[in-house]
């Protein structure tokens, strides 16, 4: 070939013997390393190409640098709000790049140019690489008018989701079991708190996705999480059936039974993760229903990102319940693929469980609301919104942080150091609104005498119904009981459950008499007919300062009860019990009548279990702006954190004792006062559960010599 | 004018207003002994396998004559009108967050292409990024390409297109 470009001939030769300046990135190389010659490599020289574009590194002359900061002062100038985070978007990308150096390869984040290419594109849409979650953009026309949430969010996948076997079951489950004896409002079922927790979910994501503090949301979710999450929020409950929560209070005869455990054993396929055997059809129908929900929730992401359903299931498994870190005191970067997997499932899953979850967010002014109750009114949702953010690495408890005992610097809790969706300093006030309106909810609602009266002799049926079993066929079938006690209560509504379980009852008892208590015991749930009593009501703070140790003691004795097998849990159980009526009749002196019918239809205990869902958590605010951002524990910023958690422990946590309304009418007749009666109620308690343990430890000990 | 060789700006006689790029590598790294020649042949190879719009289009290569003198190996290529460099265009066109990342993305999307023809660029610098008038960026000089090493790409993706939580 010949080209003719004379004009430029002298000038082609003069350069091609002047050689020049290069502006090429020095790299030093480890000699005959063959793993250079990969895609990362490129990827690296790329990462570091744009760091210095962005001023991570030094341009290469004083002109360049002028040019440079030029442009730096227009595009992520101060006074734009999107600088700052577009510029920590850019600064972990480019980090992701050039850090992966020290990584091993197949740990590296980025695999090739495309994943970069995905990840810079989502700053670009309002909602990421969730653009396609059609649910997240609002006027939706397509929704469903409930309480509280109104308008929510129901596109035609949602729509299938929560018409499906597992989650339409919910429509059979009242929210709040038996709490409608005192607030005849709260009727309504769980499905609508389903809906409800969607819509909010929803809330949260288009939240996050607005937040100008943290880029981590935006970065680290594809569609594909997003879609999962508000999967999750959907199928959360599933494996509620009727009186979940109250059922799941009994650890002891319902270990590893949980609501949780249920839609884990789901959605993972792996019935040993729940404690009863699920029948192999409801397990096998439960899954076959969410697989083909989780079809439709997959159906339009891109091919690229198109996983098999399975997997797509297990991802939501993991929202639900996150794996644990393996050292929760190194904070996870998001350099490698494994930190990032493990950070974004503990996000997505701080949304559903944690102390400023959505769950949370909808359920008290749901149940406000149908109580008539104004108490979670004064959360600030929209302020709340605004200000939230997520935290990738909570600060550490240092030794100047944590405060000194005889100082009076506030005491801050073991940070638990996971990754969470936190507030700014702006959402400090909605968050100690929400911590306040779950207190106040718990004491008023939940907790409320009456409730408690009708959980406590449903407990007791249950109870019984696990005793006559093991009696009458020993504790090799237990498990089998237990399942069907569970199956039955999850495919029936609440009173068909209460009537199931009292035929069950009336089968398995053969005295008369016994049949006949049985009998009222179901018909004080089912129509507030003779609803036991309260004899007895104690807190740690209405306690005499005396008997504060010994309420302490009895909660702990409680909770070394749930921790026993289910055998010796009976057995326990029904000694205390019966202590508890010998040691009450003694004190009023009337006779015990030891029958079945007595010791079952005469006294109900019930003595709270220490929670970890009742204290605050993991929860933080992020303070300042841009670089001088920075995470405190919320009890850097506000008092209720720590208050709260005291508060449950100390006041709104009530030991109970109810008696029959004839036990009760035999010790009013003795002319004692409220205060009497219930230090008598008390003393009772206390020494049939020290008196249970010493007995207990003794036959242990007998049995080992 | 890169650390290997110059380009200069050419046209053909018959379509004066269609440019091409000459590029030769410079004096000082000249030569025409047999490595030089076979590294040449694999340069052209390379080169010639790629036809992406991110990245400079090589049209053809030979032996030239400039002005009655010695024969000099040079390569045509695509010509990117109005070429700039990435950080000096990003320094004076850059407006917003979302500009750069299309710019970065045009970047991307051409090694992206050079990758999945098995080849590692492995002189990815600023001035290898070259982007038009229009905006549009080309991944250039691909004279120091390496063949990858390794697996099989497409295998490897295949089989982990999920990235799956280890703890679990």
């Amino acid at each position: 070939m010949h080209i003719e470009n004379a004009p430029q001939t002298e000038r082609f030769l003069k350069n091609i013997s002047a050689g020049s300046q290069s502006r090429r990135i020095p790299v030093e190389l480890k000699e005959g390393e063959k793993t250079y010659d990969r895609p990362w490599f490129d990827l690296y020289m790329f990462g570091r190409t744009i760091g210095r574009i962005f001023g991570f590194e030094d341009e290469t002359s004083e002109e360049r640098n002028r040019l440079r900061k030029c442009f730096l002062d227009k595009v992520l100038s101060p006074d734009n709000v999107d600088a700052p985070i577009a510029k920590q978007f850019f600064k972990l990308i480019v980090d992701r790049l050039i850090l992966s150096i020290e990584i091993e390869e197949s740990k590296r984040y980025y695999r090739d140019a495309q994943e970069v290419m995905d990840d810079l594109r989502k700053l670009l849409n309002q909602f990421g690489d969730a653009h396609d979650v059609k649910e997240l953009y609002p006027f939706s026309r397509r929704v469903i008018r409930i309480p509280v949430t109104r308008n929510t969010e129901c596109s035609a996948r949602i729509e299938k989701l929560i018409d499906c076997g597992p989650v339409k079951r919910l429509k059979k489950h009242r929210q709040l079991a038996l709490t409608y004896h005192v607030y005849p409002g709260v009727r309504h079922v769980r499905h609508e708190h389903t809906l409800g927790i969607v819509g909010k979910t929803l809330d949260y994501v288009r939240a996050l996705y607005a937040d100008k503090s943290s880029v981590y949301f935006r970065i680290l979710m594809d569609s594909m999480h997003v879609r999962a999450l508000i999967f999750a929020a959907a199928v959360h409950d599933v494996g509620h059936g009727a009186f979940g929560h109250y059922l799941e209070e009994c650890e002891a005869l319902f270990t590893k039974c949980s609501h949780e455990d249920y839609i884990q054993a789901v959605l993972r396929r792996k019935q040993a993760l729940y404690g009863a055997t699920i029948p192999k059809e409801v397990l096998k129908n439960d899954r076959k229903a969410l697989l083909k929900c989780a079809q439709v929730w997959m159906e339009d992401l891109r091919s690229r990102k198109r996983l098999r359903v399975d997997r797509f299931l297990k991802l939501v498994a993991d929202i639900l319940k996150p794996p644990k870190i393996l050292n929760p005191l190194q904070s996870l970067n998001l350099l490698t693929h494994e930190d990032t997997e493990l950070a974004l499932r503990y996000i997505l899953s701080s949304i559903i469980d944690s102390t400023i979850d959505a769950d949370k967010l909808d359920y008290l002014k749901r149940d406000a609301h149908h109580g008539g109750l104004d108490y979670a009114w004064a959360t600030d949702n929209d302020r709340f919104f605004q200000s939230l953010t997520t935290v990738l690495s909570p600060p550490k408890k240092s030794e100047e942080k944590a405060g000194d005992v005889n100082t009076l610097e506030p005491q801050l809790p073991e940070a638990e150091n996971y990754p969470t969706v936190a507030v700014t300093t702006k959402g400090v006030e909605p968050v100690e609104c929400l911590l306040v309106a779950r207190y106040q909810m718990f004491r008023a609602m939940y907790w409320h005498k009456k409730a408690r009266a009708a959980t406590a002799v449903l407990l007791q049926m249950v109870f019984r119904y696990f005793q006559l079993h093991i009696a009458k066929e020993g504790v090799g079938k237990v498990l089998e009981y237990r399942e069907i006690l569970l199956s039955e209560f999850r495919q029936r509504d609440d009173d068909g459950s209460i009537i199931w379980l009292r035929d069950e009852l009336l089968k398995l008892t053969n005295l008369n008499v016994e049949q006949e208590g049985v009998v009222k015991l179901a018909m004080a749930i089912l129509e507030r007919q003779d609803l036991p009593i309260r004899i007895c009501e104690t807190s740690y703070s209405r306690c005499a300062p005396k008997d504060r140790e010994r309420y302490q003691r009895i909660l702990e004795l409680h909770l070394w009860l749930h921790r026993r097998e289910i055998t010796d849990y009976c057995w326990n159980w029904s000694r205390i019990l019966l202590k508890t009526m010998q040691s009450i009749h003694e004190k009023i002196d009337s006779p015990t009548n030891e029958s079945p019918q007595d010791l079952y239809s005469e006294i109900f205990l019930d003595v709270p279990l220490d929670r970890s869902s009742d204290k605050v958590r993991n929860l933080y605010v992020v303070a300042g702006e841009g670089d001088a951002a920075h995470v405190e524990p919320f009890d850097t910023y506000s008092v209720m954190g720590k208050a709260i958690t005291d508060a449950f422990g100390i006041w709104a946590k009530q030991l109970r004792v109810f008696a029959s309304p004839e036990l009760a009418k035999i010790i009013n007749k003795q002319g004692k006062s409220t205060e009497e009666v219930n230090a008598l109620v008390f003393d009772s308690v206390y020494s049939a559960y020290t008196e249970v343990f010493e007995e207990y430890n003794k036959k242990m000990l007998g049995k080992k010599a | 004018m890169g650390g290997g060789g110059i380009v200069i700006e050419c046209f053909r006689k018959e379509v004066p207003t269609r440019k091409y790029a000459l590029k030769s590598p410079r004096l000082s790294v000249l030569n025409t002994d047999a490595t030089q020649k076979a590294l040449n042949r694999e340069e052209n190879e390379r080169a010639a396998k790629l036809s992406h719009e991110n990245v400079v289009l090589l049209i053809s290569s030979a032996n030239i004559s400039v002005d009655a003198g010695s024969p000099i190996w040079a390569q045509l290529m695509e010509w990117v009108d109005g070429a700039e460099d990435l950080a000096t265009f990003i320094y004076k066109n850059g407006e917003t967050p979302s500009h750069l990342i299309s710019l970065f993305c045009g970047a991307l999307s051409g090694l992206e292409y050079i990758h999945s023809q098995g080849l590692i660029h492995w002189d990815i610098k600023t001035a290898n990024c070259l982007v038009s008038k229009h905006g549009v960026v080309k991944i250039a000089d691909i004279g120091n390409a390496r063949d990858e090493m390794g697996l099989d790409k497409k295998n490897e993706k295949d089989e982990i297109a999920y990235r799956e939580c280890p703890s679990n």
